[in-house]
Formats: C-alpha cells, structure tokens, sequence
C-alpha cells in the first residue's frame, strides 16, 4: 500500500523535475534577426551580432535599385549615382547620419511595407539638393505605373526639442519618439527636397505626413520643400522650434500646412496650392486639443504666404483655421479660393489670444473666399488687412500694398515686403518643384 | 457491495401538536469501520426543507406531522431515501450509508454531483476549504439568470462589466481566471484572458464556484476570483426535456429593424461565406484595386428595414443512466442538451468627446440594432467502472453571434457639417472543449484518491466584412443632402478579423489520507497530503486586414440610404473610387504559452476545531509572442518572458462547532501580462478608439492576498458571512495613456495598488418569521449580499503619462455592490409547483476610463436593474415567465472636470420579457 502512494508520489516529483530541466535558462543571442540568432536561448548575453540594416541590390524593369530595409546606426550615403529604393520604415538613429546627394531619387517601393524615412532623436539628415538637382522622394509607381497619394509614408523628423502634450511623445504609427528640452537641436540640413505621393496608411489609424517635424529643433536646416500630392497633411509641426524657407505643399488630401503640440519656429514663402479630388485647409493651427492651454504655447511667426483654395465638392475646405488655442503672428499673407471661410479662429482660448495681440493677422489680402473673415472681428477689423482681389497667376503674384518688412521680425528672415509668397520676377518655385 | 442499512426509527418523546423534530445521525460504512458523515444533505421529498449533518454526522429537522421521504446525500455516498412518520411525536433516526468514499472535507472534493439546488451551493461553500461562493442551476433558474455572466453577478463580490467582464472585488479581467470542469479554458476574446462568461447558456451548466482564496491547486495567474464552471452531467434517471420560447424587448418591438442583406444561415448565427475576402483579393500580397478594373467586393453596403421579430429559443434535454453490474455499481449514463436561442435588441443613446475647457468636441447619437443568437450543445458521458473509479468525457460547443446595424450621428468639432456613419458588424465567437476525467478511490478506507483530466479545447473569433462609410450633412432627413467623408479614408472601410486559440491542458492530483478526522477526536487527527501537477500549452493565431475606400471623385454626394447606387463595380470600372488594402505587417501574431506546474497541499487538524492547509505551487513558464516588425516587416520581433515562480498559500479554518465557521486565508500570486500587452506593435481595439501598443519592458506582477471571513450556518438553508479582505499589488500591470501625436494606451507596471473591502452575505427561507405552516413566508427564501471595496493605484507622478491622475481607484472597481433575491416557491400539491421570484442589483459609481490632460476620469454611474421570474410546473408540462431590465434606466457615463462633473455618455437597451414552456417525456 505504502509502496503505492511512493510511486504515485515519485511520478508526481519526476514529472515536476523534468519540466523544471526542460525549463532551465539558456543563454546566448535572443534577437531574432541577429546572425548567431540562437531560437533555443531565453536569456540574451550580449553576443548579438546584429544586422540592423540591409542593401541589396534589386532589379525592376530592367534598372538597377539599391533595396534598403532596417535601421542605420552609422553614417551612410545615398549616392545620385544609384537609384535607391526604401523597403518597411527606415530609420537612422542616434549619433548617425544619412546624407543624401543632390540629385539622388529614392523609391519607395510597392510591396507589403509601408516604406518611410524617419530621423530619430540625436540621428542627422544631410539631404542638400539644387534647384536644378533637387532630391525626390516619390513611389515607384511614378516609375512602374501610375503614382497615386498614399502609396508611402514620407518623411519624418524627430527631434529634442520641446513640445507641449508631454516630455516626450510617441509619433505616429511607431515612427519614433519625439520631443525633449534642447530648442536649439540641430537634426541636420534638408534642401531642395520634394516628397511625393505620401501619406500612406501605417496600420488602421494612422496616415502619414509629407513632412513630419516632431519636436525638431531651431538648429536644423529646412529650406525649399515641397509636400506634392500626399493622402493626408502635406507639412506637419508637432511642437519644437524648426524654422522652414521655401515651402509648397501641393495637392495634399488633408490639410496644407498644419501645427500643433507648441510649434515655436518661423516660416516664410510659405506656397499652398489645393487641387480637386482633396483637400482640406490651406493651415489648421492647434496649440493642444485636449487642453488648449498647455504650455509651451504654439506661437510661430510666418510671412509671405499664398494660400490658394479650391472647391474639391464638399465646399469645407478652409484657408487658415486657427484654434484650439494657438498663438502665432502672420503677416503679408494671401487666402483666396477656399469655398468655406478665409479665415478662421476658433475656440475660447485663441480667441482671448487673438484679443490679447498674441495672434495676429496683419498685412494680408483674404479674398474670393465663402467667407472671408470668421469669427475673427479683430483680424478683420485691422487696418492692414483687406479683401482686395489680387491678380494672381497660379500662385505667383505680390501686392505691395499693406506690406510689412519681413526682416524686422528678425535676423532669420528675408527681405520680402509684399504680400504673398511667390513673386513673379522671382519665381522660386522654378525647376525643382512640380 | 453492501447496500444501506436503514438501522432504526425510534419513538423518543412527544411534544404534543406543536412543531416536531427529526433528530437523526449518518454514518458510513467502509470496510466494517464505521464513521459520522459530516455535511450529509437531508432532504424533505418534494420540499426544499432540509439539513445538513454536523461533525458529527448529526442533523436536526423541524418538521409537522405527516410522512416524510427523507433524502440523504453526500458528496461520495450513494444517496438513499428513508420514509419517516411523525404521528405526536418527535423521531430520532440514524442512517448508515456505504461508502463510495469515506470522508469528507479534504481538499478537492470530486465526485458524482448532481447538485445544482440552492442547499447544495450553500453545504458546498460550508465544506469547502476556501473563500467559496457558488450559485447552482435552481438558483439561476429561480432568479432569471440566462448564461454564466448573469450567475457571476449573484456573487458577493462580483460585478460586471460590459457583456460578460467579470470583476472580482474589483479586479478586473487580468486577476482573474475561468476553468471548465476544474480545467483552464481558452478565451475567444483576443482582449479577454478570462473568456466572456455570458458564452455559457445556464441551459449547460450545473453549478458555478466563485474561489476567492488562492490555493496551490489553482494556476497561480490570480488574484480575484477563479471562477469554474461545471457543466450538467448525466442524470439519475431517464430524462428527456424539450423546451420552446419568445420574447421581446420593449424597445425592438414593432421598430422597423434596420439590417443588411447578410447570408443564409445568420439566423443560426454562422456566417456561410458571405462575408468571406474573395479569393481573388487573398490571394494578392497587397490588393490595391486599379481604375478599370473590378472591386471584387460585392456591393452590399445598404441598409435593408426589415419588421423585428419576436425572439425565440429552443432547447433538448435527453439522458438515462444503465445499470452494468448492480453488486459492483458499475454503470454508464449519458446527457445530451441542445439549445439555441435568437434575440433582437434594439438600443440608442448619445455619445460624446469633451476636452479640458470642457468643449463638446464630439456630440454624437447612436442607434444599435443587434440580433444576437446563442447555440450549444453539451454531451456528458460517465462510466463508474465500480463505485471507486469514475470516468467521464465531456463534449461542449458553443456558438454565438451578433449582428449589428449602429448608425451614429452628430457634430464632431474637426468637420465644418455633421457627421453620419453606418457600420455592419457581425462578430461570431465559438468554443469547443473535449474534456476527460477521471476518479479513483484506492487502497483500504479509500486512503488515496486520485484525479486526473485532460482537455482539449479550441476558441476561435471572427469578425469577417465589418463593413462602415461616414458622410456628412446638415439635414439628417433629406438622403439628398449626403456627401461621403472623402478627406478621412481610413472612415470608409472593410475590416476582417481572425483569432484561434487552442490549448491543451493536462491535471493529476493524488491525495493521501494518513488520519481520518474520526480515527482520534483527542488531537484533531485529520491529515492528509495531496500533490498534483499541471502542464498547460496555449498557441493563438491572430490576424487582421482591412480595406480603405479612396474616393476619387469630383462631386461627393451620395444617398446614403442608397450607397450601393454609387459604390459598385460599375462606378469602380470608371475609377470613381478604389480600394486599398491598409497593410500592419505584424497583423498577424502567434503566441504561445506553455506553463508546468507541480503543487503539494498538506490539510492538518491541528485541534479538531481548527484545520490547516498549507501548500506551495510552482510554475515555470514561457511565455512568447512572434511577428513581424510593424513598421520594417523584413526584421522578426519576438517577446519572450520565461520565470519560475514559488507561490505559497496558507489557509486555516476554525471550527468551533458545526454552526459557525471562521476561515484565514493568505497567499502570494502573480500576474502575467498578457499577449499583447507585450507585443511591441500598435493595434486598435475599438475601431476610432485610441490606439494600443504593447510594452515589451512590463514584468510580472506579484499579488499577496489576505482574507478572514466568519460564517454561520443557524439551520438548514439559512447563512450569514461576513468577510474583510486585503490586498498588496506590487507592479500591477495597469492601462495607461501614454504622450502621443494620436491618442495611444499602452501597459506600465503601476508603483503599487492596494485592495481592501468587506463583504456580507445572507440566505435563507423566511419560515422562522411564522409558526403558521400555511402562512407565505413558509414559502419565500431571501438572498442578500452586499460589498464595500476600497482600492487605490498608485503611479510615480513623475511619469511622463497623458492621464491626469497618477492616483485613482482601480479601474471598473465599484465602491459598493448590492445585490438582493426574493423568492416564493410552493409545491401546491403533487405535480403542481409555482414559483416567484424578484431580484435587484446595484454597483457603485466606477471608472470607466481615465481622464487626460486635466481632465478627470469618466465613471460609469450606478444602475438599478430588477428582473423578475415567475414559473408553474406541472408532472409534463412546465411555463415560465421572465422580465429582464424593468426598470430600463440609462446607462451613463459621467466625466469629472475642473468644474461640474458632465454626463458624456448615455445608452438605453429596453425591457426584455420572455415566455416559456417546456414539456418532459
């Protein structure tokens, strides 16, 4: 009898030991993408050899693309003698940085990923273009077939500077953190670069921006860009204190320009050109949506702007809608087009900003609109501002009347003492943009 | 075997024509010894008077005169009846039972229950070693309980939440776990570790058991509540019982319901295909439909106004039982139950979006038309090889659906008009569970008893062609009036979704009895060791995909009663819009778990008055989730967690006599996270809801639990707790709202949480209100308990968190739960048996979500329901009449602010009434 619960006892025991050996640790490398990835191993021990990005060579149509996918953690060069094309999110990270020659076209490719550039904290771009020999970053379908918004991400730059919906913040759809409290950060320089056909979905929810800058810093470089025909915002400021020169954002779905989380940087020659099948307002201004008085307060200063507005068949599309409390001075500003209001201000706190003198709309020709000024009696009612019909060409065209001198605003501007951003003896938009 | 020996009926003394007493003792017999059977159930034939047995076997029943058949049972004994007559005096019998099995109130009592009465929940709480609650079939019955959600919520304690989250003093779905027969069972739900209990028709089910303490027998993933569930087995007899009934819901009726054209076999709650991906879409690594071609997709995104229907439910009852060898007690029985059921319910209320100026930035309403069906079926076959070994297989399906139309409409702060959206959802949610167990009582006195199981049990999930466009307008009522919402493309879409989860999980238990607690009452002398292991293997699939509609047009307008006149292959073909597949190339999942785990208990009579069991278990897990990088699909991510984990457990139970009871209980547990909770990618839960990704950093989290609770047993039927619990959480795993560009959650391991409150729980017949035996109250029992619960979660303020508060009460924990059962059951004569019943449910205002950015959290304020059941029973026949939700109050959500706290959501679902009538052959 005693013989038997032994056994049945002993059995018990065994069966314990033996799955207690069976789960006995064993260490060597856990990342699953290292080359001595070890599957049986539970416990990492630092042998990791990694492979955090790759380049291959790949063929399509008869031309040769360098194929990259991964995470560059060290310096690296897309040359303009090859033909680059991006795979899944790219992303150079801390202490490294990607320069881009004058001239390079990246790809991104029409696969299962939804391909993207995305600078991280402390990561540098070094993308400096021409206007004769700008960068372009389109889909390969403008190669293969026909290009259309949406089929990639763009391009994303995180930053240390400071933002106001928390210390730092995760960006969309995993494409880095942001936000920190370094406003003079330095992410690199970017010029003469034209991003087309962004915004693709990045899982359900989330669409991504022409131009994404996440708590990007005032010691970066961005001038001459140009946000063509993406699926949602063409350029996004999500906090952070980076000024940008030359801007068109053209044809985007959603909004033109669009800031929020406590922009604090400068803007000028600022070019929004909305086209049928899209569209929604030429700037949407946000300081915080969930509280519109978080500080930093958004309160960037912009002149010479031309916002042009088209009736894409749902007459909402707004020229400047500023709200949820963002401050902000403008000036020498053109709205025109826009089949819902000019100008918009909306939400208590900006309104109080907007009385308060710190938001203001001044020098600027707001006209041919559905309405012209809403909810915005102050802006209005401001002697500099008028609803004259300017003659426009496209875009191209400057009144002087009203005009304020931009580089009084500081040694960051240039002279412009018009109203509009493009003038017709100096087309800056010539050549390198679409 | 030896039959039982009825031993004698004695006239003792007399009273005159008062009340008299059955005053009696059971013994039982094994092997020539012969021992008092504690907790024996006494049972007055075709009452629900009745007793249990004392320590020391004793009973007391009072009783008018007349004859009586008595049944006595207990829990391993073969039951037998004794007919009694009390002429003018009161009767003392003693009963001598043979034993199956020859003592009781070791841990893990198994054995033939057919169970299921109201005593039988209130003996098995009183002999069972933990902190236990257990709601039997005639107490669902009675109080109008229609699947195992609504028994939970009959607990002290328990509360849920939404449809079928149990919350267990507070904790919710992580700090608890759902058992099937003493088995762990896989949830459907890929957001749910526990699996919705509203899954399991009460039709199935013979008995729930709440387990509040931990003991080593349990997995250690626990902190609330296990709750198991234990599925009907065959009966004593030949049984077979058909059952038909309709129902309404006050709101749904004589409403047009607005539904789609869906397949053939939804009313049966199975998709036949319909909604499947065409092939030709599958097949394509990234479908992107082009201009000329055709969307694949069939055209089926208008709404259809069917007239409702009334709800209707079938049910099958069917067993027997065959005697092999009458001297041995070998014999083989068998169930068969079959049920469906289909209801149509028809709910509205407002839905809103505030931000910390208290802006309404979303005013939304809603309409919700849901038919929903529920379809089981349940075979148990047992084998008694002889009295001491017992086999059975037990077979479960479950199936159920929901069917949704939800129309929402209103102002949303980011559109310049209003905003009309329509989604068709339907969700189809199935178990099936093979289960083998087996009991064998061994060696002289049946001194060691052995358990084991095996099962295997597959849960899948599917929601195939969630189907939604959003539109604007400025007049609700004028279809001309309505453009798509072409800006937002994600708005305009088709979702699939897919999850399988199997799991195998394999038990043996061995107990050794070493003392009895009759061999010497001097010291206490019950010891008896059990030991057990437990391997359990958990693998789930899991993917999603969904369509976006690019609409590409010049002029967006469009009938929205009429969708189908605009989006259709003609209009495709002529590159009006296309479709675009929204790839997340770590959609799909697979995870698997696998936990070992071995456990020794030691139950010890210290005093015969007090018992202690002591014991540890120990689990080696490996935990691990494999997808592809989200956002750079050529890199594999994988998380993995493997730990080995000590949880000891004490429990002491002091007995000072057989009226009153007082139970200790600590133990240390853990807490896993879950799948997803670690998995490093971002996935939405609720379609517009705020996005989730998991956090690979999240680690255990360890739980150690106190509890004391006195309980009294004045008489048969009638019981009183009182309980104070405790609880440390250290590194709970809570939800957070982390700082994002979008709305983000994700899972942080918490400072620490507290848990604490104080239960009370009363039943019992009103009978001792009256002397009279025809007076009402003879016929009412009542049933009230009621829960005060306090807890607190803690994190470091210094967090870089969106949420406002870094202090709160746990979330879904209620500060007070009541609940109260009233019900009047009488046996008018033979074959004529009513009864009535009325019962009422209350819970304490209770986080709902947490607030951001200075915002306060949103609450879901308490709701009164009462439900009521009435039911007549004849030899054949038997009618029932049931309304739910009678009161019909709004369910609402309030946020806190800086100023007033603001009523944000609200949501009214009608009065359900239904009628039935069953027949048994």
């Amino acid at each position: 009898m005693n013989t038997t619960i032994k056994n049945f006892g002993m059995l018990i025991l065994t069966a314990g030991l033996l799955t207690t050996t069976a789960c006995k640790k064993e260490t060597g490398c856990t990342d699953p993408n290292a080359r001595n990835y070890n599957p049986d191993a539970v416990e990492d021990d630092n042998s990791c050899e990694t492979v955090p990005y790759t380049v291959t060579t790949t063929d399509i149509n008869g031309v040769s693309y360098e194929r990259v996918s991964g995470t560059f953690d060290e310096n690296y060069t897309f040359t303009s003698s090859k033909k680059w094309l991006l795979s899944g999110g790219i992303f150079v990270d801390a202490n490294a940085t990607l320069t881009i020659q004058a001239g390079t076209e990246i790809y991104a490719a029409d696969d299962q990923t939804t391909p993207f550039l995305s600078i991280l904290r402390g990561g540098k771009i070094n993308a400096v273009g021409t206007a004769t020999s700008p960068i372009v970053m389109t889909t390969i379908k403008s190669v293969t077939g026909t290009p259309a918004a949406g089929d990639w991400g763009g391009i994303i730059i995180n930053g240390n500077a400071q933002i106001n919906n928390g210390t730092e913040a995760e960006g969309e759809g995993g494409t880095g953190k942001y936000g920190g409290s370094n406003d003079n950060d330095n992410s690199g320089t970017i010029k003469y670069v034209r991003v087309e056909y962004a915004g693709k979905l990045l899982g359900t929810d989330n669409e991504l921006n022409g131009f994404s800058f996440n708590g990007v810093g005032s010691g970066t470089t961005v001038e001459y860009i140009q946000a063509y025909r993406g699926a949602d915002d063409g350029i996004e400021f999500f906090g952070g204190t980076v000024s940008v020169k030359y801007a068109v954002s053209t044809g985007n779905k959603d909004d033109s320009f669009d800031w929020t989380y406590g922009w604090r940087g400068n803007g000028q020659f600022w070019v929004v050109n909305q086209e049928v099948g899209g569209g929604d307002r030429g700037i949407e201004a946000d300081n915080n949506g969930n509280d519109n008085t978080l500080s930093p307060y958004s309160n960037p200063t912009i002149t010479n702007v031309t916002l042009i507005g088209i009736d894409d068949g749902d007459a909402s599309n707004t020229g400047m809608r500023l709200r949820e409390g963002t401050k902000g001075t403008i000036h020498n500003a053109i709205v025109t087009g826009f089949p819902s209001s000019g100008v918009r201000v909306s939400d208590a706190q900006t309104t109080t900003n907007m009385t308060n003198g710190e938001l203001a709309l001044k020098n600027s020709n707001v006209f041919t609109n559905g309405t012209n000024f809403r909810d915005c009696a102050t802006f209005s009612g401001d002697m500099t501002n008028s609803t004259t019909i300017l003659t426009l060409t496209g875009y191209v065209g400057t009144s002087t009347t009203n005009a304020a001198d931009p580089t009084t605003l500081g040694s960051w501007f240039s002279p412009g003492t018009f109203v509009g951003a493009v003038e017709s003896t100096n087309d800056w938009t010539a050549g390198w943009t679409k | 075997m030896k039959k039982f020996i009825f031993l004698a009926l004695l006239l003792v003394s007399s009273y005159g024509n008062g009340q008299f007493k059955i005053n009696g003792t059971v013994t039982g017999n094994t092997d020539d010894l012969i021992e008092p059977v504690a907790f024996a159930n006494i049972l007055i034939k075709g009452t629900s008077i009745g007793a249990s047995t004392d320590f020391d076997g004793k009973f007391t029943l009072n009783i008018d005169k007349g004859t009586y058949v008595l049944v006595i049972s207990s829990i391993g004994l073969d039951k037998q009846e004794i007919t009694v007559q009390i002429v003018d005096s009161n009767v003392t019998v003693a009963v001598e039972l043979t034993s199956s099995s020859t003592y009781i109130g070791v841990v893990n009592i198994v054995g033939r229950e057919v169970g299921g009465t109201k005593t039988m929940d209130i003996s098995e709480v009183k002999n069972s070693d933990g902190v236990d609650a257990v709601i039997g079939e005639e107490k669902m019955k009675e109080t109008g309980v229609s699947d195992a959600g609504g028994a939970a919520k009959k607990v002290v304690g328990l509360s849920v939440v939404g449809s079928g989250n149990v919350y267990v003093r507070g904790l919710g779905d992580r700090y608890n776990s759902a058992y099937l027969n003493g088995l762990p069972i896989a949830s459907p739900d890929p957001d749910k570790k526990v699996i919705p209990l509203d899954l399991f028709p009460t039709n199935v089910i013979k008995s729930m058991t709440v387990k509040k303490a931990y003991m080593p027998n349990l997995e250690g993933d626990f902190s609330g509540g296990a709750m198991d569930i234990s599925t009907k087995v065959y009966p004593d007899e030949k049984v077979l019982k058909i059952s038909l009934g309709t129902g309404l819901n006050s709101q749904s009726i004589g409403r047009q319901r607005m539904t789609y054209e869906g397949g053939g076999l939804d009313y049966l709650g199975f998709d036949d295909g319909i909604r499947a991906i065409p092939d030709a879409i599958t097949n394509e690594d990234a479908y992107r439909s082009t201009e000329g071609s055709k969307s694949l997709f069939a055209n089926n995104l208008n709404p259809v106004h069917k007239s409702t229907l009334p709800n209707t439910s079938f049910g099958l009852f069917a067993g027997n039982v065959f005697e092999l060898d009458n001297d041995k007690n070998s014999k083989v029985g068998f169930l068969v139950s079959l049920n469906h059921s289909n209801s149509n319910e028809y709910a509205f209320g407002k839905y809103r979006v505030i931000n910390t100026q208290e802006d309404i930035q979303i005013d939304y309403d809603f309409e919700d038309y849901t038919t929903s069906t529920s379809t089981s079926a349940l075979a148990n076959i047992g084998f008694d090889i002889d009295e001491n070994n017992l086999i059975s297989y037990n077979f479960l399906y479950v199936n159920t659906s929901s069917d949704q139309v939800k129309e929402v409409y209103g102002s949303h702060w980011d559109y310049a008009r209003n905003v009309y959206a329509r989604r068709f959802t339907f969700k189809q949610n199935n178990l099936m569970n093979n289960q083998i167990t087996g009991s064998h009582f061994l060696m002289d006195k049946n001194k060691l008893r052995i358990n084991w199981s095996a099962a295997l049990n597959n849960a899948n999930s599917t929601e195939p062609d969630r189907r939604q466009l959003v539109y604007f307008f400025d007049d609700k009522e004028d279809p001309e009036n309505y453009t798509i919402n072409a800006t937002d493309r994600i708005e305009n879409h088709r979702f699939f979704s897919f999850l399988s989860e199997r799991q195998f999980t394999a038990k043996a238990e061995a107990t050794y009895v070493f003392k009895y607690n009759t061999d010497n009452v001097e010291d206490g002398a019950k010891l008896a060791f059990t030991t057990g292991g437990m391997i359990k293997r958990k693998t789930r699939d899991f993917d999603f995909t969904q369509f976006v509609y690019d609409m590409n047009l010049s002029d967006n307008s469009l009938d929205f009663l009429n969708p189908d006149s605009y989006i259709n292959p003609t209009t495709h073909e002529a590159g009006e819009f296309s479709i675009q597949e929204a790839l997340n190339p770590a959609s799909a999942y697979l995870a698997t778990q696998s936990i070992n785990s071995v456990y020794g208990m030691l139950d010890y009579n210290i005093t015969p008055k007090i018992e202690m069991i002591a014991g540890a278990r120990v689990e080696m897990s490996d935990q691990k989730i494999t997808c592809l990088d989200q956002t750079q699909p050529d890199f594999k991510r994988i998380n993995r967690i493997v730990s080995t984990d000590i949880l000891p457990s004490l429990i002491l139970k002091y007995q000072p006599n057989d009226t009153n009871i007082v139970r200790f209980s600590a133990s240390k547990t853990i807490t896993r996270p879950g799948f997803k909770e670690v998995a490093p990618f971002q996935y939405t839960e609720v379609f517009a809801g705020a996005t989730t990704v998991g956090n690979p950093e999240l680690i255990n989290g360890e739980n150690y639990n106190f509890d004391v609770r006195y309980e009294r047993y004045p008489r048969f039927g009638e019981f009183m707790a009182v309980g104070v619990f405790y609880k440390k959480l250290v590194n709970p795993i809570e939800k957070t709202m982390e700082v994002a560009t979008n709305q983000l959650q994700s899972f942080r391991n918490a400072g620490n949480a507290t848990v604490a409150g104080i239960e009370f729980e009363y039943t019992s017949s009103l009978s001792f209100l009256t002397k009279s035996d025809s007076s009402f109250l003879r016929f009412v029992s009542l049933g009230v308990n009621g829960t005060y619960l306090y807890s607190k979660v803690t994190f470091d303020p210094e967090a870089n968190l969106a949420q406002t508060n870094s202090e709160r009460a746990l979330q879904g924990a209620s500060p007070y739960l009541i609940n109260l059962d009233l019900a009047y059951s009488r046996t008018l004569k033979e074959n004529l048996k009513v009864n009535f019943s009325i019962s009422y449910n209350v819970f304490g205002r209770r986080i709902y979500n947490v607030g951001i950015y200075g915002l306060g959290d949103v609450y879901e304020l308490p709701v009164n329901s009462l439900n009521l059941v009435a039911g007549v029973e004849l030899e054949h026949f038997n009618f029932g009449f049931r309304v739910n939700n009678l009161l019909n109050q709004d369910i609402r959500f309030e946020q806190e602010t800086p100023n007033e706290p603001i009523i944000i959501n609200s949501a009214r679902r009608g009065v359900f009434t239904s009628l039935s009538v069953g027949y048994k052959f």
